[in-house]
């Protein structure tokens, strides 16, 4: 059951912390988030043994960040190909009422 | 004296009248012509009411007039009315309808003089007197000619402000507005407003086209500048799709996907979904991973019943491609035991998040649940085929990923060229036959979806031994199908049927069992089409045998609600048991039959007294009921002819008869002795 809730929740974002944290990180983060009672202590503990659990990190590792920079790098250096143009806009009469 | 008083008395007296006929005004002049000649206090009061009413008859009548005059919007005249009235009456009610007009002829002349502005080109001082005029009137046309002056003004930061609460349609003010927006730099917005311009002027079109290059400039600088992809890609995608600027087009992905980025923080997941929808024509292990987490929160995260169904039947085909994608996997542990025990965890969290739906009964969920089932079977196939060698594992992907990506190609090859692999020829073609044309009627198939299936099968498959064999299967369930339900399409379902009991028997043997079991004529006559035509293509010895059955069987059931007779029944039966020499249904049904028409024939004979020909059936029949028929009838016959009241003579002649027909049957039978007996004592 426990398991199920893990699964369900996103326990990086309950600790607020990166999935670079080590122990000594998770542990500080686990009496933070206990102090700052944004979640309560059962979530905090399920949220805690996920992260220390290698099989369940990475999984959650997998599911809960994403990297787009492969796709990114796909594409050259961005620049303007084009020659900027110079701005001259005067207003158009042919759209008066009058006209 | 008595002149002057008649004088005085007549001339009240008129008064009086003229009151009492409420004719103030003349009665009025009489009272004061009364009241010079004798002052008396009755005089005065009556003259006070007479100049009062006087003055309210007044006062009605001009605030008609007014009100004729306003009809007429004649404003000045009605005013100069009103203010007669007021003069007299002081009432606050004409006092207001004074005010009110005068605001209007206000107005009016406010916008009479920032009308004279504008045309004497003076757009910033009309551009007030416009502002004055929509504080009194509250119009909005009052606010829109304000902004159009504040454009000719080249106000533009104030023309925007005034503009961007105001509902525009014509084309005058849509232009202005986004001139305005356009000098204000708020070029991709500009483009939205003139994009509302129906008007295809030259003009007009090059100076949208040169906003369109600014913006790209814009878009350019501020990619360098600042961070907010979001607008950068809307705006980029914009002119992309709008001009086709094909240099933004990198530019634009890239800002996607920083968005991207953003939105999964923000866990926008339905927009990231929009965004990625666009399936391009390859993909990477990054993007397989973002469709398939994207996929994975939606299905968990949506609250509407459609949105959360479309993610849970996605899902399958990108998270098991994705978990098993040799670049991803390969970040979850470099131990391959791990590697595994994780990719399984995955496998199991997203199952859970399946079969959570159907265990609420959903029908869409319990159909994700089945593609789920296919996806998971077959890219453990192409995993252990394919997974492990450098060239191919890129090639590991479920069946509509494979259609989706344009890898199906090159799986089929795969699967071909390593058939020895599956450990037979039916796990073979039903792996291929996923990822072939007859793909999608296969997932139906397996979804028990059969007139789906059937009616998406490919229309050419062209020598393809997987779509071939995805035909043949869907063919067979449909057959069976419309054997079940009566639908009549038994000789397009099995005429190609046997292509497919070569393959496995045990589909021949599903018919052959399901043939057995039916009962019911309707059902007989479909299945007994269904094998017949099998039969013209594959007498194999178990069609043979359960069509046998099947004939035998309709035929006693036609039999008994007298859809045929005796004879045909009889014909049946000897084809049955012809086909299937073993057909003991056939053979008993058959004897029982002849016993039948024996018996028929027999009574027919003796009920004619052809003795003759009732030996004879009894002789050649097999059958102990047809002789016990004729020894009982014998028996009954000598019985009654022995009491019967004639000469011994006669009774003589006929007993030796009827010895005669007996002995012919069996010479051996007791009513020979009987008869004997009979003749003696006769004798």
């Amino acid at each position: 059951m426990a398991c199920a809730k893990g699964e369900k929740m996103n326990p990086y974002k309950i600790l607020n912390i990166d999935y670079h944290a080590d122990k000594r990180k998770i542990i500080v983060a686990v009496a933070l988030a206990m102090r700052e009672k944004n979640f309560s202590v059962q979530e905090v503990a399920i949220a805690q043994k996920e992260i220390m659990n290698p099989m369940t990190k990475a999984a959650h590792d997998f599911l809960q960040f994403i990297d787009v920079k492969p796709m990114q790098n796909q594409f050259a250096p961005i620049k303007q190909q084009k020659k900027k143009i110079v701005f001259d806009l005067n207003r158009l009469s042919n759209f008066d009422e009058n006209s | 004296m008595k002149k002057k008083n008649k004088s005085f008395e007549s001339i009240l007296a008129r008064a009086e009248k003229l009151f009492d006929r409420g004719n103030y005004l003349l009665a009025e002049k009489e009272f004061e012509k009364a009241g010079k000649i004798e002052k008396q206090n009755n005089i005065t009061e009556k003259l006070k009411i007479c100049k009062k009413e006087t003055e309210n008859l007044k006062v009605k009548d001009l605030i008609k007039r007014a009100r004729k005059y306003t009809k007429k919007k004649q404003l000045r005249n009605a005013l100069e009315c009103f203010e007669e009235a007021y003069t007299i009456s002081k009432e606050d009610s004409i006092y207001e309808r004074i005010e009110a007009l005068n605001r209007i002829l206000s107005d009016s002349d406010i916008e009479k003089a920032a009308g004279n502005a504008e045309a004497a080109g003076q757009y910033a001082k009309a551009a007030e007197l416009y502002e004055k005029a929509f504080a009194g009137s509250k119009q909005d046309a009052h606010l829109l000619k304000r902004a159009l002056c504040l454009v000719k003004a080249e106000r533009y930061e104030e023309a925007v402000s005034v503009f961007k609460d105001l509902n525009l349609f014509d084309s005058c003010s849509l232009y202005n507005y986004g001139f305005a927006l356009a000098r204000v730099g708020q070029y991709y917005k500009c483009l939205k407003v003139w994009d509302d311009i129906a008007e295809k002027d030259n003009d007009f079109l090059e100076q949208k086209e040169l906003v369109s290059s600014i913006l790209a400039d814009d878009v350019f600088d501020r990619f360098n500048s600042t961070g907010d992809f979001a607008s950068l890609y809307k705006e980029g995608k914009y002119l992309l799709d709008s001009t086709g600027r094909q240099d933004l087009a990198e530019l634009v992905e890239y800002c996607k996907y920083d968005w991207i980025k953003k939105l999964w923080t923000d866990e926008q997941y339905e927009t990231i979904w929009e965004l990625v929808f666009d399936f391009p024509a390859t993909v990477e292990p990054a993007l397989i991973a973002l469709y398939a987490k994207t996929c994975f929160k939606l299905a968990q995260k949506s609250k509407t019943y459609t949105q959360s169904h479309t993610h849970l039947s996605n899902l399958s085909m990108f998270w098991l491609t994705a978990v098993y994608n040799c670049e991803l996997s390969g970040k979850f542990s470099s131990e391959a035991k791990e590697r595994e025990n994780i990719r399984q965890k995955l496998i199991q969290m997203a199952e859970s998040l399946i079969k959570k739906e159907v265990d609420s009964e959903d029908e869409i969920a319990r159909l994700a649940l089945t593609y789920w089932n296919i996806d998971n079977k077959l890219i453990k196939y192409i995993h252990a085929l394919a997974g492990d060698r450098e060239d191919t594992a890129h090639l590991v992907c479920t069946p509509r990923f494979a259609d989706l990506f344009g890898k199906s190609a090159q799986i089929l090859r795969l699967i071909k060229e390593n058939k020895t692999f599956f450990e037979n020829t039916e796990r073979y073609l039903m792996t291929g036959c996923y990822y072939s044309t007859a793909g999608q009627s296969m997932y139906h198939l397996e979804a028990r979806q059969y007139e789906k299936a059937f009616n998406t099968l490919p229309e050419v498959i062209d020598g393809d031994e997987f779509a071939t064999y995805g035909m043949l299967k869907v063919k067979f369930f449909y057959g069976l199908y419309c054997l079940e339900s009566g639908e009549r399409q038994l000789k397009r379902c099995f005429d190609t049927v046997s292509a497919l009991f070569d393959i496995s028997s045990d589909y021949e043997k599903k018919l052959i069992e399901k043939a057995f079991e039916c009962y019911e004529l309707d059902e007989l006559n479909r299945y007994e089409e269904a094998l017949n035509i099998i039969y013209t293509k594959r007498p194999s010895r178990g069609i043979k045998e359960a069509l046998s059955l099947l004939m035998s069987k309709r035929a006693i059931a036609r039999y008994n609600v007298r859809l045929i007779n005796n004879k045909t029944l009889n014909i049946i039966l000897q084809k049955a048991l012809a086909l299937n020499p073993k057909n003991e249904h056939a053979r008993v049904s058959l004897y029982d039959t002849k016993v039948d028409c024996e018996l028929i024939a027999l009574e027919k004979a003796l009920s004619k007294h052809k003795m003759n020909k009732a030996c004879k059936i009894v002789v050649e029949s097999k059958s102990e009921k047809v002789r016990s028929c004729f020894f009982e009838f014998m028996e009954d016959t000598v019985k009654a002819l022995y009491e019967m009241d004639m000469e011994n003579e006669k009774k003589i002649f006929f007993l030796q008869d009827t010895y005669k027909w007996c002995a012919r049957v069996d010479n051996s039978h007791s009513i020979l002795h009987d008869i004997n007996g009979m003749l003696r004592f006769l004798e």
